[in-house]
């Protein structure tokens, strides 16, 4: 009887084991995905580049500058259109459109640095601010989670020729490291 | 008689003015002291309290009225009357029945201490702020138009840091442009019956001296406006009109009832009546629709209240009298029940209105049948 009891619980131990086990490699197996984590959402995406609406959003961004003055309300600024050129960026790559993309990115990163900026600039002591570092890093956290997940589905470099042009090297998953490695300075 | 009225109407103000401070938020570190030594411990003792002094104040007011129309007291009775109210009710506690101008405060604050955009960014947003720990609606951006935001620079900076200086600074401000409205409805009416009707309504003088609600610096402006535009001084007129709608946009909605009779006045096809009357109905109107937005609050009845004064006749003067005390009484069903939810909003709306419409239904009764005798009801 005591042998049974004993394999019983080696028995249990062992289901256990083997539960925790597999929880455990869920996790993390691909620890990319575990630390992508991020409570952050991005918005929908915008007009793209051709569209009739685009210009009108681009001079709407122009004017919206001087209305987000004050460094929290530059810091909004900043973080919205560095969202929304990251989104219009991942859509374009998918649609194979990457001068473009390579381009939103580009502006991306830039609204993104300036972000970071317009939060140096503000007085230690201001109140609030450490909760827009927490959202700058959570934002960062986003952008760079979604630009691994772009750069799995995008070749290293594409040899792109325009009408009349001569073909030029676009080297894709430099342009996204870049943009990973400005994010991660903040995190 | 009128040094006894004087004087019970002096005690009454004294007495409001601090019963006033019962009603601290215990969050506000600066007048905890009143909190600590000073208050009532029963919740219902102090919703009585507020129930008894509008019932008094109330009383006050239609007496005061009734001795003018009766020439029992003068205009420098009535000026007199004015000037205590304004003194005593100054120093109240201005949190009794709204928090906005915590808001206020707190919106001035974002633009000139913090220096952002008040319209983009909400005072919830600087944590730690000492303002946050008694505000009532921290997660909203600033409301108000741009010249209000203008004006609470004075305080602001007049206030220097000191938050009790600034928040009584607010009120100051606000009862100066009360002032300036009486001083409007004087020269509009050419009667003073019309700016004692205003100047003393309990309803005007809780959200305006007390509260520090912002309605009466809008329609001050308004009415100067106003006053320009009937002397046909356009250019002065339009201007203070566009500054009033920059205060609290609620003057907006005259726009098309200004450019219409602006001109036809010019025409001399219409008198100034006919002009008052049509921005009251304009006014009543946006406060009427104002409950789409949220709801009817009691301060919004500043929008119509003098347009009243100025074209209205007695029984419309009784009626808004009438209609400004259910409108006070909207701040009960919630004191009592202490959520906005269940049957607040019901109550709200049956204390609002359905002694007005049972009004309204006994003056059309009278019209289709005569005299009505009562007398079965006695």
């Amino acid at each position: 009887m005591a042998y049974e009891k004993v394999a019983l619980h080696i028995n249990v131990g062992r289901k256990t084991f083997i539960v925790v086990s597999f929880v455990f490699m869920l996790i993390f197996v691909n620890p990319e995905i575990a630390r992508a984590t991020s409570g952050y959402v991005l918005p929908y995406p915008s007009a793209m580049p051709g569209s009739k609406l685009y210009i009108l959003h681009k001079v709407e961004e122009k004017l919206l500058k001087y209305w987000y003055f004050g460094d929290y309300g530059r810091f909004t600024y900043n973080r919205q259109l560095s969202d929304k050129y990251l989104v219009e960026a991942k859509t374009l790559f998918e649609y194979k459109q990457y001068v473009f993309a390579l381009d939103a990115l580009l502006l991306s990163d830039s609204y993104f640095i300036a972000m970071k900026r317009s939060l140096l600039r503000t007085q230690k002591m201001k109140n609030g601010r450490a909760e827009k570092i927490t959202l700058m890093r959570d934002a960062a956290l986003k952008h760079e989670e979604t630009l691994r997940l772009v750069k799995k589905s995008l070749p290293e470099i594409f040899i792109w020729q325009g009408e009349n042009e001569e073909a030029k090297n676009l080297t894709i998953h430099a342009a996204l490291d870049r943009s990973i490695s400005i994010r991660k300075d903040l995190q | 008689m009128k040094t006894a009225l004087f004087i019970l109407y002096g005690i009454f103000l004294l007495s409001f003015a601090f019963c006033t401070y019962f009603f601290i938020d215990p969050n506000i570190s600066y007048l905890n002291w009143f909190y600590l030594h000073y208050q009532l411990g029963s919740h219902l003792l102090k919703i009585a309290l507020l129930l008894s002094i509008l019932l008094i104040f109330f009383l006050f007011y239609l007496f005061i009225l009734f001795l003018y129309v009766r020439k029992r007291i003068n205009t420098k009775d009535g000026i007199m009357f004015i000037v205590m109210t304004i003194l005593f009710l100054i120093c109240a506690y201005p949190a009794v029945y709204s928090y906005d101008i915590f808001n206020y405060v707190a919106t001035a604050k974002v633009a000139f201490l913090y220096n952002e955009n008040p319209y983009l960014v909400m005072p919830i947003e600087f944590t730690g702020e000492p303002l946050l720990r008694f505000m009532h609606a921290p997660n909203k951006v600033a409301l108000y138009g741009p010249v209000w935001l203008l004006l609470t620079y004075i305080p602001y900076v007049l206030g220097s840091g000191n938050f009790l200086i600034t928040l009584f600074l607010f009120k100051v401000l606000v009862t100066i442009f009360y002032i300036v409205l009486l001083f409007f409805i004087y020269k509009l009416s050419n009667n003073f019956f019309s700016v004692l009707f205003v100047a003393l309504n309990p309803l005007v003088v809780i959200e305006t001296i007390v509260s520090g609600h912002n309605d009466a610096v809008m329609m001050a402006i308004f009415f100067a406006s106003l006053y320009y535009f009937l002397r046909a001084k356009t250019l002065l007129g339009s201007s203070l009109f566009i500054l009033s709608v920059l205060i609290k946009y609620a003057t907006l909605f005259l726009v098309p009832v200004f450019l219409v009779f602006s001109y036809i006045y010019k025409q001399k096809k219409i008198n100034k009546e006919k002009i008052l009357t049509w921005l009251l109905f304009g006014m009543i109107g946006i406060f009427l629709l104002s409950s789409f937005r949220e709801e009817i609050y009691p301060w919004y009845a500043l929008w119509f209240l003098p347009l009243v004064a100025i074209s209205g006749r007695r029984r419309e003067m009784l009626l808004a009298i009438l209609f400004t005390f259910c409108l006070e009484l909207r701040y009960f069903p919630y004191m009592i029940l202490l959520t906005h939810f269940g049957p607040t909003p019901y109550l709200k709306l049956a204390i609002t209105f359905v002694p007005l419409f049972m009004i309204f239904v006994y003056l059309y009764l009278k019209r289709i049948c005569g005299k009505i005798s009562f007398h079965f009801l006695r």
